[in-house]
């Protein structure tokens, strides 16, 4: 009996190994297949439609090469089995025309390959054998499309962005278009002692140079006339503005041109006490005309939170502390939510489209003249406005005090979708029309006519050619769209608070330059879904609802069970 | 083997230790959620704070659930009995392990207000839920696994506890580990840890390598269950 239990034992245990290994090889089997469900909202973690189109069209063939070693976090093991997904999808999709390689680098050829490669390592401080050591990881690939070679650094920090990154990169290094952007922003003086750039617009002029490469004129200037090539013209952050430069910018808006205007009436810079005055950019006048009125003082948005930065000096040194602030608006998107109104970012519009959650700071009101452009033939969308819970406010004064402070806000005060975006499309005419362009010689008629909209004048008249520039148009075919922040694109803000704003502007401006593929891929960020602010008395019953109710209540099937079982016996 | 469920599921609902856990998990689940993990000061809807915190909370709740499967059968003379009715030892085992995998259901389930109060004040994304609902359910399954042939093992419940409370802690330690140590001894524990997996399902992503890895861990800790219960019968 007691050999036949033994013989018994022996065989339990070798069909336990015998299970073990065979459910070990069932998956290093499965751990080559793909089969996966996408259950987030906004399908995060699939290829999208724009990234199908963009690998299907590959005319010549492209590989990926992925050196992935020693990759310590706890998310490490996460992403890579997301990037070894997507980039099979991707493979699929591309029928052929995409390799993608795995570069093992445990062996030789594998280290060798990394270092012709040109890949960066980055060094980390590891426990191995009860020290700590400086250990070299890898978490990087490399797109090649013939001699051409694009590296994705940084694969773990990324996250969802590693198609977006991808799929950029792969569309950079196949189009054929001859887009061309024009940037107008300030220049950023020269550092002479070298290092980082100074100045507040470096970040979309990187992003867009990365995007566009040669397609990018940067700090263009408006002291002349736009250059006939240029087919979007993005202006960020203009501050007084010539008259000269505005004619410039609307004669290229009159040619047909389609132009992105970034205000900047209040610029508060991080840690620096706000402005008392708005500033002026020099095309408020024309925007009135044009029928936008750029109103003065502030917008605020109550329905809004965001983490407002502020420096706290203490006696070990200067602290950065976050605190809650519910002035910024930050742009959400209602109509996900099923209400189907002008609030938030619009959903319509395919730029716009999906994000959510987008942060302005003290963006201006904008006032659109209905009549005016009705009468006019021309189109006018908003884009992005305020919540339900959108205010102005007049008074500069203070903006940097925190909510605590803004309780004397009553429901009076609080209004429904105040316009901060808006596009316009459709005929214009000159604001100087019927006067003497900036620069020229005024003769009589036109001294006679001057300030008048010219009503007699025909439609697309041409004026004396202006010296060395294209011909003068009194009317045109335009598209403008306007927002009135450029913080949105401050390389201090974009530092702290993300750059959610920056891939806002990056899709309009690829969305006038035509260029649609990558649209949807930007606004597929995990969006930061901030919940509607909540008073302290609710926030309390909500807290102790669920600590103490549902508990209660599972305490109270147990007493009904326990009375039932008596009862029934 | 619903022979077996069956009585298991009665014997859970005439005693308090369904309600006990079902009890002090919610509750401090929310606790953690709306307390400890500040939810009205980042204001943000989502639910990673609560899934983030589940693996800790099982190396607890799983081995109080399965502590007591086995041992106590022991403990109050009853296992010669069962082993002596003609039913198959996997059909008894199975029985067992569906009953108390019920049992994590139900404490699961009454963590469901946390979700449903979030989502009431802001646009949750459902999917990350259902995924980590999903997650914690499969490594609450792979725990019990394990915790209920521990308790085979033993006639003592607190040692089962304490055992499968070890073994648990080793299991979910393996991910964080393998995110500090790094390199191939990081890559090694990486790839058998359950938190990896279960991370994974947490995004919203529902990978099939991922429920073979926890079906797989399940399947074999219930066969080594199985075992330990067939050889009890030669004793």
């Amino acid at each position: 009996m007691l050999s036949r239990s033994r013989t018994i034992l022996s065989l339990s245990r070798l069909s336990a190994l015998l299970l073990l290994v065979v459910l070990v090889l069932l998956n290093v089997a499965a751990a080559r297949t793909s089969s996966r469900v996408d259950l987030t909202e906004d399908g995060l973690y699939t290829l999208t439609d724009a990234s199908k189109r963009v690998l299907s069209s590959l005319e010549d063939p492209a590989s990926i090469r992925v050196f992935w070693h020693n990759v310590p976090g706890e998310q490490a093991e996460t992403q890579r089995r997301y990037i070894e997904s997507l980039l099979r999808e991707m493979k699929a999709v591309a029928e052929g025309q995409l390799g993608v390689r795995w570069v093992d680098l445990e062996k030789e050829d594998g280290k060798q390959e990394v270092e012709d490669a040109g890949v960066q390592p980055y060094e980390y401080q590891a426990r191995k054998e009860g020290e700590i050591r400086t250990t070299k990881g890898y978490s990087s690939l490399l797109i090649e499309i013939g001699d051409e070679k694009e590296p994705v650094e940084q694969l773990l920090q990324i996250g969802p962005r590693f198609e977006y990154e991808v799929i950029s990169r792969l569309q950079r290094m196949t189009r054929t278009d001859d887009v061309v952007i024009a940037l107008v922003a300030e220049r950023p003086p020269t550092n002479p002692f070298g290092g980082a750039p100074t100045g507040r617009f470096n970040a979309i002029e990187h992003l867009l140079r990365e995007h566009l490469g040669a397609g990018l004129r940067s700090h263009l200037s408006l002291d002349d006339p736009v250059p006939p090539d240029v087919d979007v013209l993005l202006v960020v952050g203009p501050m007084d503005s010539e008259e000269q430069q505005v004619y410039h910018f609307e004669q290229f808006l009159l040619r047909g041109g389609k132009a992105f205007v970034l205000l900047d009436p209040v610029h508060a810079p991080l840690f620096q006490a706000p402005p008392t005055q708005a500033e002026s950019s020099g095309f408020e006048e024309w925007l009135a005309h044009l029928g936008l009125t750029v109103e003065s003082g502030v917008v605020g948005d109550f329905r809004s939170f965001q983490m407002r930065p502020r420096q706290i000096r203490t006696r070990i040194g200067t602290l950065v502390e976050r605190i809650n602030y519910y002035y910024w608006p930050l742009l959400r998107s209602f109509q996900r939510e099923g209400e189907e109104d002008r609030r938030g970012v619009n959903q319509d519009n395919p730029a716009t489209r999906g994000f959510d959650q987008v942060p302005l700071f003290w963006p201006a009101a904008l006032s659109i003249d209905e009549a005016r452009h009705a009468a006019a033939g021309r189109e006018v969308t908003v884009l992005a406005a305020t919540s339900g819970a959108g205010y102005r406010r007049q008074d500069l004064i203070g903006l940097d005090h925190a909510d605590e402070d803004n309780r004397h806000l009553t429901e009076e005060d609080l209004e429904s979708a105040i316009p901060l975006m808006v596009h316009v499309e459709g005929p214009m005419v000159s604001f100087w029309k019927g006067r003497p362009a900036p620069g020229e010689e005024e003769t009589g008629d036109e001294a006679e006519d001057a300030g008048e909209e010219a009503p007699g004048s025909d439609e697309g008249d041409e004026e004396p050619v202006e010296e060395d520039g294209p011909p003068r148009l009194d009317e045109g075919q335009g598209l403008l769209v306007v927002l009135t922040d450029a913080e949105i694109v401050d390389d201090g803000m974009t530092r702290v608070i993300g750059r959610a704003g920056i891939d806002f502007i990056l899709n309009i401006v690829d969305w006038l330059s035509g260029s649609e593929d990558l649209l949807t891929l930007r606004a597929r960020e995990p969006a930061s879904r901030t919940i509607d602010k909540v008073e302290p008395e609710e926030q309390s019953l909500l807290k102790w609802l669920n600590v103490l109710g549902v508990p209660l209540l599972v305490l109270l099937a147990g007493i009904v069970v326990f009375i039932v079982r008596r009862y029934q016996s | 083997m619903l022979s077996v469920y069956r009585k298991e599921m009665r014997s859970y609902l005439v005693g308090p230790i369904p309600y006990v856990l079902a009890i002090i998990f919610s509750a401090y689940m929310a606790w953690w959620f709306f307390f400890l993990g500040d939810f009205f000061l980042y204001r943000e809807a989502r639910m990673e704070n609560f899934f983030g915190v589940l693996p800790w909370v099982f190396i607890f709740l799983v081995p109080a659930i399965s502590m007591r499967l086995w041992s106590e059968e022991a403990r109050g003379g009853t296992l010669e009995v069962l082993l002596t009715l003609p039913v198959k030892s996997w059909k008894i085992v199975l029985g067992k392990f569906l009953a108390a995998w019920t049992l994590l259901l139900f404490c699961l389930v009454a963590t469901l207000a946390i979700p449903i109060t979030v989502s009431n004040l802001g646009d949750l994304d459902w999917g990350p839920v259902i995924g980590g609902y999903l997650g914690a359910l499969l490594l609450g399954g792979a725990l019990l696994a394990m915790g209920v042939w521990v308790s085979a093992l033993t006639a003592h419940q607190i040692v089962a506890f304490l055992v499968a409370g070890v073994f648990s802690f080793v299991l979910v330690v393996l991910g964080f580990v393998a995110a500090r140590v790094g390199g191939d001894l990081g890559t090694a524990c990486a790839q058998i840890s359950v938190a990896s997996r279960y991370d994974s399902l947490g995004r919203g992503v529902v990978d099939l390598r991922d429920i073979l890895y926890f079906v797989s861990f399940m399947g074999f800790f219930l066969y080594l269950n199985a075992v330990t219960v067939e050889n009890g019968r030669y004793r």
